[in-house]
């Protein structure tokens, strides 16, 4: 596929990053040589220089033949009227543009046809706010991603030893699990990932993945004993896009603080907030940390731009007696050094971006792509269709199809309503199946499958 | 300063000013009460001494300087307080000496309602009126209305409307021109006064008590023609009338020209001002009403409890001063808090008096903005009014405004007290007056007729000082202000 970014900024360069592996053909536009120079020394792709909006850049860049355009420029209105330019002038390309502001995505009827006419708007920072956010709802949980219009949702948890999972086989699960209609989908210990079959044991300790729909989640969680008792004050550090949303999304039902260094983001967010008291000063300032009642918070999320001031406000939030704590890192790389740190939650802004963007991109019917474990693995939602050359998984059994190892099945939804899985079940047209990839080189594998020919 | 363009401006606006006696002079014919003659002396006097002023000065056309403003405002009030005063110091009855003209004048036009007039059952028709049309005049704004009317003025027309229009935040237009957004304001008052108006007349008045009524419940006057005010009346139906338009005219009036440009109703709902103002008017009004009723002496029953008990709320909050029973012999707390919810007032850009309702939310949110970050000592907190975020200038330039009101306050009080009121009498009066309240406690709980001359001319200075908000007074004794 062939397909052009607009803007290297940390989103542009992780999405070139991700889509470079797959056997894409990759251009990026931006203002900046250097920022263009680095990620052509890193990845296999063309570059071109200049202002992503004007349509001299975009043609020198290849724009006729492009399948795809992903506009991440830091700026909204170059991101809009990008998309739209070449709407008007192209309209071959499939637009995928970024925005920030609310101002805009209030008002949903401007990305129609009729309007700006861009086929995907995704928001990175309403992304990841409703990420942490579901986090703060369901205490406890690690991960979690929503699937089939949020019919199903993905979790992970770490096994404790009173939960009923720990210490007992998959295949004994089933009466537990609502009859087949969550499943375990993956189990990584210290790490690693181990098969996920009905013979694999769960022990303490283990992130447990489930796939669950909505309205069991609750009753799961509390029989699993990771249920915690439900998140009342939250001390935000970073009042970036972020951390603004949080507030607002938080602030009429939780007690919320936020702390920013930057005097004069200090004011508009405070004019913008409204119950939400906004502290200036650092975030690893122990005294103020202190002051503000750090030992009786239920919640510190540490979600500044600067990773190892995430790292070390967190720890230091932790060591102060903060119940938890979610530590949001740019750089995947870093989870590595979190292993058996004190920091019980980690969010990774580029993996939910990437998501939004990626399952836009993927080959097929595939609906919906969660990033999971530092990039390496992925949950998809894919629909089933009948093709000729009986590729198909449609009309087959469960137990007939040979899905590459390393690859669960997690839900299958049929007509809106979640069906459990057993060995005997026939995929019919219009399937949604979610399922989950230890590898995502398997994805490929997968599509295969779903891909409508 | 530019004296002569001062003077010029002040010359027209007592022309201007002299026309408006035709319609006293109408009623007197209509009536046939004999004082005509009075009206056409008092017309010409007025009109000569500003045809004096602005005729040699006609060409000073210059465009008026920033603190011009306040020196036209300042002495075109206190100039109208003693032309207004003619008509009734020339009348035969009532019989009155220079002093009680003007007070009588200045209360009238400041929207006090504060008199020293007994009898007005029986007095000229023409008399009557002329004192609800100067509350009636003077409600909007005097200069306001001559913004509005006359183009000649339009010169540095801004001036002029910041020095008059009360509220912490002056240079709100309604519309991007000055003459448009008072000829605005006063299309919304006079329609509000011809509701008014009409609704009288259909729930009982005659004709001319509906007008008189009508021209000092939209202003927030409190003249009535008749000495017991609305207890004349003694209409449950005329009270709610009454309440509902002092209550309207209460209230900020860009919030009326914004609900009628957009044609809803929820912009009241929308304005944080609005729903404080409304919410303080119904708790105290049913706490007061509660209060007649349980303390059995006033003999009420409950539904004549609360009536009287709300329409004298609001006639205290929005400064009106409209008397519907002898509220002053209320037992208990009823009476003190009437004169203390006089002091919030109404909305800013009213025709109401007092601090304004939203200066007090803005000294309450400072208050709780001082405690909060006593709490968090690293915590910025902007004071907000609804969503708006407040400008500090905006609130030191309130508690500035507090400050001056109370100072201002206590050294009237003071002097009242040295002119030999008692002390209920004097801060009750002082309460009166600065808030544009018109009665008091004790001694002017119903007319200001007994005390002596000191006392009613400090009252004229408060009640100055009130309608125009302080600083455009006080603003003229600084001697910053007479040096270039």
């Amino acid at each position: 596929m062939k397909i052009l970014i607009l803007g290297a900024g940390v989103t542009g360069s992780s999405v070139a990053g991700a889509l470079a592996n797959e056997a894409n053909d990759i251009v990026v536009i931006d203002r900046k040589p250097e920022l263009l120079s680095a990620l052509k020394e890193r990845l296999d792709i063309a570059t071109v220089i200049g202002n992503a909006a004007h349509p001299s850049v975009l043609e020198q860049a290849g724009v006729r033949n492009m399948d795809i355009v992903i506009a991440v420029t830091d700026r909204d209105e170059t991101n809009m009227l990008a998309c739209q330019i070449i709407k008007t002038l192209y309209s071959k390309p499939k637009t995928i543009a970024r925005v920030r502001a609310i101002d805009f995505l209030k008002h949903p009827e401007l990305f129609d046809p009729n309007g700006l006419d861009i086929d995907i708007v995704i928001s990175p920072e309403q992304i990841v706010m409703e990420a942490i956010h579901n986090l703060i709802k369901f205490p406890g949980v690690l991960h979690i991603s929503a699937f089939a219009d949020g019919l199903v949702r993905l979790f992970s948890i770490k096994a404790v030893k009173e939960g009923f999972v720990t210490g007992k086989k998959i295949s004994a699960l089933k009466e537990k699990l609502a009859n087949g209609k969550i499943r375990v989908v993956a189990i990584f210990r210290q790490g690693q990932a181990i098969n996920v079959n009905g013979e694999a044991m769960v022990m303490e300790g283990d992130e447990v993945f489930f796939v669950s729909p909505r309205h069991k989640i609750r009753k799961v969680l509390s029989e699993l004993h990771t249920l915690e008792a439900p998140i009342k004050s939250i001390m935000i550090a970073g009042g970036g896009h972020v951390g603004k949303r949080l507030a607002m999304a938080l602030e009429n039902n939780h007690q919320v603080k936020v702390i920013e260094y930057n005097p004069v983001r200090v004011r508009k967010i405070a004019n913008e907030l409204e119950n939400t008291t906004v502290l200036q000063g650092d975030c690893a300032d122990e005294t103020l940390l202190v002051d503000e009642l750090i030992g009786k918070t239920d919640l510190f999320c540490a979600i500044t731009n600067n990773d190892g001031a995430n790292i070390i406000a967190a720890a230091l939030a932790k060591k102060l007696g903060v119940k938890k704590t979610i530590c949001l890192l740019n750089h995947s790389s870093y989870v590595k050094l979190l292993a058996g740190s004190e920091i019980d939650v980690v969010v990774l802004p580029n993996q939910e971006t990437l998501g939004s963007i990626l399952k836009h991109v993927r080959k097929g019917d595939v609906a919906r792509v969660s990033s999971l474990c530092g990039g390496s693995a992925e949950a998809i939602e894919a629909i089933a269709h009948k093709d000729s050359k009986g590729l198909s998984v449609v009309g087959q059994r469960v137990d007939e199809i040979k899905l590459p190892s390393g690859v669960v099945l997690g839900a299958l939804i049929r007509n809106k309503e979640v069906i459990p899985i057993h060995h005997n079940t026939v995929f019919e047209e219009n399937d949604h199946i979610v399922m989950f990839a230890l590898d995502k080189k398997l994805v490929k594998n997968i599509e295969s499958y779903f891909h409508r020919i | 300063m530019q004296t002569k363009v001062v003077l010029r401006s002040i010359g027209l606006l007592l022309m201007m000013f002299s026309t408006t006696l035709f319609f006293p002079l109408f009623i007197s014919y209509v009536y046939q009460d004999g004082a005509a003659l009075t009206f056409w002396k008092s017309f010409f006097i007025i009109l000569a001494s500003g045809a004096l002023l602005w005729f040699p000065l006609r060409h000073e056309k210059r465009q008026l300087y920033h603190r011009d403003g306040f020196l036209i405002v300042a002495l075109f009030w206190a100039i109208l307080g003693t032309m207004g005063a003619v008509p009734m110091y020339l009348a035969e009855t009532p019989n009155m000496t220079f002093t009680d003209a003007v007070f009588e004048a200045v209360s009238g036009f400041t929207t006090t309602g504060a008199t020293v007039l007994e009898g007005l059952d029986t007095m000229p028709k023409s008399i009557l009126m002329y004192r609800q049309q100067l509350q009636w005049l003077g409600g909007m704004g005097v200069v306001v209305l001559a913004l509005a009317v006359l183009p000649v003025l339009g010169i540095g027309g801004m001036q002029l409307f910041k020095a008059e229009v009360p509220g912490p935040v002056k240079d709100s237009k309604l519309t991007p021109r000055i003459a448009g957004t008072a000829k605005a304001l006063w299309t919304i008052y006079l329609s509000i006064t011809i509701a008014c108006a009409i609704s009288y007349r259909l729930a009982g008045m005659d004709w001319f008590d509906a007008v008189g009524h009508s021209f000092a419940t939209t202003a927030n006057g409190g003249y009535s023609t008749h000495d017991a005010s609305f207890g004349y009346f003694n209409s449950p139906a005329l009270d709610m009338i009454a309440i509902f338009f002092m209550a309207i005219s209460g209230m900020n009036f860009a919030i009326h020209f914004a609900a009628l440009q957009r044609g809803s109703l929820k912009v009241y709902k929308l304005d944080s001002e609005t729903r404080c103002y409304l919410g303080l008017m119904i708790i105290s009004g049913l706490v007061v009403g509660a209060h007649l009723y349980y303390h059995s002496i006033s003999g009420f029953s409950l539904s004549e409890a609360m009536i009287h008990g709300m329409f004298q709320i609001v006639s205290f909050m929005t400064t009106s001063g409209f008397i519907s029973t002898n509220f002053f012999q209320w037992p208990g707390v009823s009476p003190i808090l009437l004169v203390f919810i006089g002091f919030i007032g109404g909305c800013a850009g009213s025709t109401a008096g007092g601090l304004k309702v939203i200066r007090v939310m803005l000294l309450y949110k400072q208050g709780q903005r001082e405690i909060l970050n006593l709490i968090h000592p690293n915590a910025y907190i902007p004071v907000k009014v609804g969503k708006e975020v407040q400008q500090d200038r905006v609130i030191s330039a309130v508690w500035g405004f507090f400050g001056l009101y109370v100072v201002s306050f206590v050294v009237i009080m003071l002097l009242m007290m040295e002119f030999g009121l008692d002390q209920v009498t004097a801060f009750s009066a002082v309460a009166a007056c600065i808030n544009n309240v018109g009665p008091g406690l004790g001694e002017v709980s119903t007319s200001f007729k007994t005390v002596s001359d000191g006392v009613k001319w400090l009252g004229c200075i408060a009640m100055l000082l009130g309608r125009l908000e302080i600083f455009t007074i006080l603003v003229l004794l600084s001697p910053r202000y007479w040096r270039y």
